[in-house]
């Protein structure tokens, strides 16, 4: 049973796109792929109170509690596993794509050269061997960690954000000014 | 230090693992290849590099699709048709490097070794620096065509120097992990030196407050504490009033200004024209803005400066960075932890500064030969602060009128069409030189004019001894991961080979790779078999180091007011310039090129001209945007992801872009990203003169007085969408 969980700490993400690209070599996740597991999106700048603002967001599967995807999957080829990690079964899927349309996150993406669905299992080889996830390692602003729910805890100190399965959003950022 | 067994256990047994260094930009991090059978399957951080500690860039993470990249130049190829008509045959490497030795050798013997040259940027700076300065040294050519030489980081060199003898304000140095309080003044780490960005962010969370004065909302600007938008090259009005608040306010650090500057009254007397509510009008930032981030600068100790590109390009860059490390001076940041350090090799190492400078230096009669030594004597001639090059658009003026002499055969390493400004001129310049022999992985624009190109390996097929720009205490051993690829041979066995045939000698240290590899090392103790078996060696951290020793500057101490700039007959103490095409300078231009432009900003999945040839880069940022505001693009009609043209005046030209509304520029400001060709257009010209911004730019004086830069930041334009006329 995996015991840890993704933290992204949005006050240090700089926008570097090693997250992105680190998914893409572990994975083999050529240009022709198509595919995109993880993606770095940008709330573009703004003016809030007076000061100016531009957030980015890292965003990939969620590893839902629940997962919609696998309602959709004819073959029941996706599966949330005890690590807590939803995987899909190359062998068992058709790449009929149903749980693309599925995914209210648009996490996962059909693998246009292998012809089967593909999205963020957490760097599922890595994580086995005890290592991070590729995305965390290679993060240039520490944005990204991969901690136990004790380490979560003293971290935000139980309030962060947002969280959506696995993944927890943080900003320390945003809870010091009053809105209004 | 053993490799850490990272991801051993999921790839089979015939996966090894090879740590080397990346070669991809500055900061030269730390990775490990993972290869099986002799083919380079995966590049990730290296965990134990305490460059990067682990993490690693785009660029780099992307590595594997530039090594085995289809359109990379595997083979010597000679010129078919006549130049730039993009027709090649391939031939031997023997024929290739005998027609090289023979041009040269005629060249030098008709018009005089002055007229043979290397033109590099950064990559071909960091790999073969020292070949391509042994070569130039022992056919005693003093021009050295570095095309970054006027601005970038020389500037930085020289005014560093002026002031305090040491490189201080450039990537490495600032200590921001340590640090109270961290300014970035004209750059964006993040994109630049990924490596910095990050130690930026450690300081930020361990307490530091971030001052960030960049006229475009960046992504290190989104983490300030305080972002002064600055009018484009106005700093050194920002600077000098910041100066007066801290200088009148007694803000300063008395204790080390008495004792370690000389010229501190005439410091004082001199910023009293920069009050912030004069400099407030000029930069377009408010009188309390000024002033509170000069409290809190002053008032943060230690704090740590960092100058970079934005205040390197303009028509005052030496006297603004002299301004900026004026502030770190006086507010005693010099040396101490969290502060600016002077750099911490290990012991014995020879570092490239002090063989460039010890070994490789030409006789005054000949060093003064350089294309603007007698201009810029402080950037070119033998009493140069910056690094034995010449002045770039100086050069290029030689080539074309001949004058102060003509160059006849060239070496190319870089793709000089879009990295230097005035890239008309360039092309113009390019096609008097007689023989041209390129080097680069890609076919270029550039590369296209030349009649011989040699191809160079990469970083993963050779190994070297590495000296990180962004730190200042490590060193490390680049490893050989693959055997070259097809007939590939790295720059240095080139440059060597070249020096043999032409029957020209090296010193024995120099003679081989290996040996000057050795030399390099020997001092410290070990040899560069141990280095490569260790990976790094970190120095141990001094700090106030000019307690015992001074500083190397004339008088020993920080030089506020320079006895070198008197002694050339510039002014000593920094002052303000408006720039010479900007809304106040030239206001009846302004009425029909209203914009200011400011050009060059970088993105983190290119270097220079590298990367939009590679996917996994390309998809990140697949066209040159221009950022405007959306309230300026409203009025003309512009929208989203619409083409534009910018049209700069005189003649200059017009380049296409794609306009990017965002409310990070002033809505008198664009912004347009430099270095853009479009290698998938496989027309010789590649699509050089669609978005290349240095086409606009002007390579003619006014130029620095004292390093010869040109305005690039801070120029008039208009836009208009490009389906208009």
């Amino acid at each position: 049973m995996l015991q840890k969980v993704l933290l992204i700490d949005l006050d240090n993400c700089v926008r570097c796109y090693a997250c992105e690209l680190a998914c893409r070599q572990e994975h083999d996740l050529t240009y022709e792929t198509k595919s995109r597991w993880c993606k770095v999106m940008t709330i573009e700048p703004r003016w809030v109170n007076q000061e100016l603002h531009m957030d980015f967001v890292p965003v990939m599967c969620v590893q839902c509690d629940d997962p919609i995807c696998a309602y959709f999957c004819p073959v029941n080829a996706i599966s949330k596993g005890e690590d807590g990690i939803v995987a899909i079964d190359e062998e068992v899927c058709t790449g009929c794509r149903l749980c693309v349309h599925g995914c209210p996150y648009g996490a996962l993406f059909f693998n246009e050269m292998r012809g089967v669905i593909g999205k963020c299992d957490l760097c599922i080889n890595r994580v086995h061997s005890g290592i991070e996830p590729a995305c965390v390692q290679h993060c240039i602003g520490g944005a990204l960690q991969f901690v136990s729910h004790e380490e979560l805890n003293n971290i935000t100190l139980g309030e962060h954000i947002l969280r959506m399965g696995m993944v927890y959003y943080a900003s320390s950022k945003w809870k010091l000014r009053k809105l209004g | 230090m053993e490799i850490k067994e990272i991801g051993v256990k999921r790839v089979n047994a015939n996966v090894r693992i090879v740590r080397t260094m990346c070669d991809l930009c500055h900061c030269e991090c730390g990775v490990l290849a993972y290869v099986q059978d002799e083919k380079v399957i995966k590049i990730e951080g290296d965990p134990n590099c305490p460059i990067n500690e682990g993490h690693l860039c785009p660029k780099g993470l992307a590595a594997i699709q530039l090594l085995y990249h289809p359109d990379r130049i595997r083979y010597p190829l000679k010129r078919k048709g006549e130049r730039g008509e993009g027709k090649w045959e391939r031939i031997s490497w023997d024929e290739a490097l005998d027609t090289v030795t023979k041009k040269f050798r005629e060249i030098i013997e008709k018009y005089g070794p002055e007229s043979v040259t290397y033109s590099w940027g950064d990559a071909a700076y960091r790999n073969s620096r020292f070949t391509k300065d042994a070569l130039l040294f022992v056919m005693n050519a003093p021009t050295h065509l570095h095309s970054d030489a006027h601005y970038c980081f020389h500037p930085v060199l020289i005014a560093n120097r002026l002031t305090f003898g040491h490189l201080l304000t450039s990537e490495g140095s600032p200590d921001y992990r340590n640090s109270k309080c961290i300014m970035v003044w004209g750059g964006n780490p993040i994109m630049t030196h990924p490596t910095q960005g990050r130690e930026i962010i450690i300081g930020k969370m361990n307490g530091a407050k971030l001052v960030v004065i960049d006229p475009r909302f960046t992504e290190i600007a989104s983490k300030a504490d305080i972002f002064l938008q600055v009018r484009p090259g106005t700093d050194d009005a920002l600077a000098l009033s910041m100066l007066n608040v801290i200088i009148n306010e007694r803000l300063y650090d008395q204790e080390f200004v008495e004792k370690w500057c000389v010229g501190f009254d005439q410091l004082k007397e001199r910023v009293q024209a920069y009050p912030p509510k004069w400099a407030s009008k000029i930069t377009w930032l408010t009188e309390e803005e000024i002033i509170q981030t000069a409290r809190l600068f002053a008032t943060s100790k230690p704090a740590a400066t960092h100058t970079r590109m934005g205040v390197c390009m303009s028509i005052n860059t030496i006297q603004t960075i002299r301004a900026i490390s004026i502030l770190a001076a006086i507010c005693g940041n010099l040396d101490i932890k969290g502060g600016n350090l002077i750099p911490n090799r290990p012991a014995g190492f020879k570092t490239r500064a002090e063989i460039v400078w010890k070994e490789f230096t030409l006789p005054p009669e000949l060093e003064n030969k350089r294309i603007g030594a007698s201009e810029f004597p402080l950037l070119c001639s033998s009493a140069s602060l910056g690094g034995n090059f010449c002045h770039p658009p100086s050069v290029i003026h030689a080539m074309m009128t001949g004058r102060p002499h003509p160059i006849k055969a060239l070496w190319i390493l870089n793709d000089l069409l879009v990295c230097l400004e005035g890239s008309k001129e360039t092309e113009e310049g390019l096609a008097n030189v007689d023989f041209m022999v390129g080097s680069d992985f890609f076919m270029t624009s550039t590369m296209e004019l030349c009649d011989i190109i040699l191809p160079p390996c990469t970083y993963l097929e050779r190994e070297e001894v590495v000296e990180s720009i962004c730190t200042h205490n490590v060193i490390g051993a680049r490893q050989r991961v693959i055997p070259l690829l097809d007939e590939t041979r790295d720059e240095k066995e080139i440059d060597l080979e070249i020096i043999r045939r032409m029957g020209l000698k090296l010193p024995p240290h120099l003679q081989t790779l290996k040996k000057f590899y050795e030399y390099r090392v020997k001092d410290m103790g070990i040899s560069f078999e141990y280095l490569k078996k260790k990976g790094y060696v970190a120095g141990p951290i001094f700090y106030k180091k000019y307690e015992e020793t001074g500083f190397p500057t004339p008088s020993g101490k920080v030089e506020l007011y320079s006895s070198i700039l008197e002694k050339y007959g510039y002014d000593p103490l920094p002052y303000y310039q408006e720039n010479p095409e900007t809304p106040i300078s030239t206001p009846e231009l302004a009425e029909e090129y209203p914009f200011i432009l400011i050009t060059g900003g970088r993105h983190i999945v290119y270097y220079h001209s590298l990367g939009r040839q590679i996917p996994w880069l390309r998809e990140i940022l697949p066209n040159p945007n221009l950022e405007i505001h959306p309230e300026t693009a409203d009025q003309l009609g512009i929208k989203n992801g619409d083409w534009v043209w910018i049209e700069a005046p005189r003649g200059r030209g017009r380049v296409k872009m794609v306009a990017e509304l965002t409310e990070a520029v002033h809505p008198k400001v664009v912004h347009a990203p430099s270095h853009w060709w479009f290698p998938e257009q496989k027309d010789p010209h590649h699509g050089v003169w669609e978005s290349n911004i240095n086409a606009l730019m002007s390579n003619d004086p006014p130029y620095d007085p004292i390093c010869g830069s040109t305005p690039l930041r801070g120029n008039l334009c208009k836009v208009y969408r490009a389906d208009e006329k």
